[in-house]
């Protein structure tokens, strides 16, 4: 198991434009391990999941990051996540992957019989595996997910923590979760990065 | 009257000559326009609605701005600059069916920017962000976000087709109504029906509505596709 670290954070504040900025605990965050984000509504951790993965600008501090985006890089899976129209598998296309890649995320997924449905068409819960298999199919090394386990049925729960542990196993993927429920995927270590209220 | 119009439809069904000449010339002219509104529109577009949310709203005022635009204003404008003594004389574009689809052009593009531009400008943030964080390259995430608009697009390239096809102004003063050249449906039911013959004006008169009328009903058919 790999313990890379893929992203430095020192005296970091994040936050959306025009909003006041949240404090974030210094990091240092390597792969192997799941990194849950925990703390009150409207503490900041979209904001910070979205500023790892280089969709914010830090407001203030430093953060250190040798990744890209897509393919070996971040990935970011919203909690409503956006999916295009057309197929399921042009969804999964999105960032180039092999007909080979597609095939196997959609079969983890259980979203082989799904890949010619229209995308928009589907379930609330059927869209989030379509998201999570789309981020998946990238094979990123820093995997950013917010609220991962809403709306999945159990079938697509034990996928998506398998698939997971599969992929930090192999000391591929660091994984950040954001979610106030507990995180429990079997075998790999878990730490939190805990955010705190906002000082108006 | 009922005679004239009787005349009037004996020559659009015996495919007078000249009456589907005008009318061809017309198709063609509105046509080049607006595939150039779509070339330049859709690139412009995009860039406006990336230039960030107060950019984008100053874009769509000038749009609609710019789309109450009169067509004769837009003639006038257009003849100084291609006159001989104008800017762009020596293009020697003035009274030819070019320089009449540069003055549709003009009023097509503002039409199919604020339609597009709207309609990109109500998408969620997380299209943006889901191509960008999949590291799709900024040249596919213009199909990608286009495509999503598709409806809006085909809307307004409608919509834009319709100012183009059925304006009179522009077309009047930069294409001199030519008889074989740059004649259109418009400038000849407007200068040519007081010759006398009033049959082949309510006839080209007739081809307009109809055109126009499927033009705006394709527009409407792809508004309502819109979500």
């Amino acid at each position: 198991m790999g313990t890379e670290t893929l992203i430095r954070a020192r005296d970091l504040s994040v936050g959306y434009p025009g909003s006041v900025p949240a404090v974030v605990p210094d990091l240092d965050l390597s792969s192997g391990v799941v990194w849950h984000v925990t703390g009150p509504n409207g503490s900041g951790k979209t904001a910070l999941l979205k500023t790892l993965a280089g969709l914010l600008r830090p407001v203030a501090g430093r953060l250190e990051q040798g990744l890209g985006r897509g393919s070996r890089g971040a990935v970011y899976v919203h909690s409503t996540p956006y999916l295009f129209t057309g197929s399921v598998r042009r969804n999964l296309s999105l960032a180039r992957p092999s007909p080979q890649q597609i095939e196997s995320v959609a079969c983890t997924f259980s979203l082989t019989t799904l890949l010619d449905r229209d995308a928009v068409r589907l379930s609330h819960g059927e869209q989030r595996r379509v998201a999570l298999a789309r981020a998946i199919a990238c094979r990123p090394q820093l995997l950013l997910v917010d609220e991962p386990e809403g709306g999945l049925d159990e079938e697509a729960l034990a996928a998506w923590r398998t698939c997971m542990v599969r992929a930090i196993d192999e000391g591929d993927t660091a994984l950040v979760v954001a979610t106030h429920g507990p995180v429990a995927f079997e075998g790999i270590p878990v730490r939190e990065i805990r955010m705190l209220a906002k000082q108006i | 009257m009922f005679a004239e119009i009787g005349r009037a439809l004996a020559l659009i069904v015996n495919r007078d000559v000249e009456v589907w000449q005008i009318t061809g010339v017309s198709i063609a002219v509105s046509t080049a326009a607006v595939i150039a509104a779509v070339a330049l529109g859709l690139p412009l577009t995009y860039a406006l609605a990336r230039s960030g949310p107060r950019s984008t709203r100053i874009g769509i005022w000038a749009a609609h701005s710019a789309a109450a635009l009169p067509t004769v204003v837009v003639g006038l404008t257009l003849y100084f600059a291609l006159s001989a003594a104008g800017p762009l004389g020596w293009t020697k574009l003035l009274y030819t069916r070019t320089a009449m689809s540069i003055g549709q052009l003009v009023l097509a593009l503002p039409l199919l920017v604020a339609v597009v531009l709207g309609a990109l400008h109500r998408l969620p943030a997380s299209a943006s962000e889901a191509l960008i964080t999949h590291g799709v390259t900024p040249p596919r995430r213009m199909g990608w976000l286009l495509w999503e608009v598709k409806s809006a697009i085909a809307s307004a390239t409608f919509l834009a087709f319709s100012r183009a096809f059925t304006e009179l102004g522009s077309a009047l003063i930069v294409g001199g109504n030519i008889r074989g050249a740059t004649r259109t449906l418009t400038t000849y039911v407007a200068l040519e029906y007081n010759r006398g013959d009033d049959a082949r004006a309510i006839a080209l008169g007739l081809i307009l509505l109809v055109v126009a009328l499927i033009a705006n009903g394709l527009m409407h058919a792809f508004m309502t596709e819109q979500p």
